[in-house]
């Protein structure tokens, strides 16, 4: 029940921020501009709309997910609204599971826009029925999850800004995961720390044409709920022990 | 049966690029019965805030034990039996009172219509039932200062632990809480009460206990504290503006400024004194009664030095 009443609680602070609204209508003003760019033919144009509005909506969740995950904690223990929670009958646990929660609720909610923006343009303006484009935005979802349990983690200890910093670089260190387990060796057991970010990019793919199996969307499922599981326990972990 | 028992608790914390550890709280013992008024009183940075906060489980105490109802402080179950009010309660400011209560009390477990219930009551209790669909960001200090009541008292809690209750508040206000506040000591709530107010303790604390740098230097019953400590004071003028030998046998304490002298005495040897002014023909300007909380408080302080 506190997790519940928390995530709600997260969720409609979220809503009465303007920022959430602005991304929202960048991201859809984006989406609706991409069908008319400048093409050679038809099918280009296609895969272009595909690949752009998934990358797009990819970002876009990256940057809402570290936007509305930030300041979540160092808000609240600013403004000392933490002694009011933490002094009624919950655990410190539930109080992150509560927020990250709340967090994901307004990601899914922005994802389910999104989709459902890409499928219909996609049908209005070329005529095509995908389905797919709702499993690359899922996966787009899920990648925004583990950034925000991330975020959570680093915000346990660091300072909005520097939160923010770290969480840039590891979204970059994410997406070249592989690059850089090829190109330095030491990072090989850095890289466990990290997940593959790009094994949620199916943009690509999806853009293509390419089906892709659905085990394969399974075990991303798996991957990512195990990253984000590992950053949210490490965030438990120390926000019990901070001084507050 | 102790509402609160705290053994040896013991607070460091580490100060700057150094970390200097500074004690906060010192091998503090406190037992606050059931039941009970309890004044905790101190200088600024005496460790009254960091012993609550201890309390709530808000920092990790380096020694000692916190036993709360007969239970551990680590539980958190057992906060469900406390109420707290902080020196300034800080909100949510885009939420109304309603909201804040209906929040506050899932965290307690309350079903909605309990909330419900509970907040209407509690809002008409504080004052701010016809302010409670306003966002709080049009709450004045002294508005959210009552609303903090409001929710310290929202799970019907065994022990109320408020810090500053009427800080921020007018005068007025100020009495209105000190009447619930004493209508909550006549239902049987125990009462951990911080305050600078010492008159207002004075009159709502059964128990004090005095803390200064971190440890306790005084503590017992209110009334037998002030017993202990009553004296009158007496200001009179001498003829030959000389401060009389038998005068200066009879008072605890003298001081002179200008022709009027002031002598302090026990209570019990009033009587004694005021017949040998009369005797040593001085002229009494005034007779007052002393001992308040407040002298206890400043004697004891500067008795252990700033």
């Amino acid at each position: 029940m506190a997790i519940k009443a928390i995530s709600l609680y997260t969720f409609q602070e979220i809503l009465r921020r303007r920022t959430f609204y602005f991304l929202i209508f960048l991201l859809f003003l984006l989406v609706i501009l991409i069908p008319n760019l400048p093409s050679f033919n038809i099918g280009v144009k296609q895969q272009l709309f595909l690949d752009f509005s998934l990358g797009f909506t990819s970002l876009f969740l990256a940057i809402l997910a570290t936007a509305l995950s930030t300041n979540q904690l160092p808000a609240d223990i600013e403004r000392k609204i933490i002694y009011q929670i933490l002094s009624k009958p919950i655990k410190r646990s539930e109080v992150i599971i509560g927020k990250y929660l709340g967090v994901l609720i307004s990601l899914f909610i922005s994802a389910v826009i999104a989709s459902l923006a890409i499928f219909l343009l996609n049908f209005v303006h070329f005529n095509r029925w995908q389905p797919a484009i709702f499993w690359g935005v899922t996966l787009g979802f899920l990648e925004a999850s583990v950034l925000s349990a991330f975020v959570f983690l680093i915000s346990t200890l660091a300072t909005p800004t520097i939160t923010v910093l770290l969480t840039i670089t590891f979204y970059f260190i994410g997406h070249a995961r592989e690059q850089l387990v090829e190109l330095f060796a030491w990072f090989k057991f850095l890289a466990l720390l990290f997940p593959s970010l790009e094994s949620f990019n199916l943009s690509d793919p999806l853009a293509h044409g390419v089906s892709i199996p659905f085990s394969y969307y399974g075990l991303t499922f798996v991957y990512g709920l195990l990253f984000s599981t590992f950053y949210l326990l490490a965030a438990i972990l120390i926000f019990n022990q901070r001084e507050l | 049966m102790l509402a609160l028992y705290l053994e040896e608790l013991t607070k460091t914390y580490k100060l700057g690029f150094k970390r200097t550890p500074i004690k906060a709280v010192d091998s503090l013992y406190l037992s606050v019965p059931e039941g009970s008024t309890f004044g905790l009183l101190g200088p600024n940075g005496a460790g009254k805030t960091t012993t609550i906060k201890a309390i709530l489980n808000l920092i990790k105490i380096d020694r000692g034990r916190i036993r709360i109802f007969g239970e551990d402080h680590y539980n958190y179950q057992v906060r469900g039996k406390i109420g707290f009010l902080p020196e300034q309660p800080y909100f949510n400011l885009s939420l109304n009172a309603l909201q804040t209560l209906n929040f506050y009390g899932q965290l307690f477990r309350m079903n909605q219509s309990e909330i419900r219930k509970r907040s209407f009551h509690l809002l008409e209790e504080v004052g701010l039932e016809e302010t409670s669909h306003l966002p709080l960001s049009k709450y004045s200090k002294g508005m959210l200062q009552r609303l903090g009541l409001a929710l310290a008292l929202l799970n019907n809690p065994s022990l109320l632990i408020l810090d500053e209750p009427t800080s921020g508040l007018d005068p007025v206000g100020q009495v209105e809480i000190r009447n619930l506040l004493l209508k909550l000591k006549k239902e049987g709530k125990t009462i951990l009460l911080s305050s600078h107010l010492l008159t207002e303790v004075e009159k709502l604390c059964d128990q004090i206990a005095i803390i200064h740098k971190g440890k306790l230097v005084l503590s017992g019953l209110t009334e037998e504290l002030l017993r202990e400590r009553e004296k009158v004071k007496i200001h009179f003028k001498s003829p030959n503006k000389k401060l009389p030998a038998s005068i200066k046998k009879l008072a605890a304490k003298t001081s002179q400024d200008g022709a009027v002298f002031t002598v302090e005495t026990p209570s019990s040897k009033t009587n004694d004194l005021v017949r040998e002014l009369i005797k040593q023909r001085c002229q009494i300007i005034s007779i007052k009664p002393g001992g308040s909380l407040e002298e206890i408080f400043i004697e004891t302080v500067a008795g252990y030095g700033n």
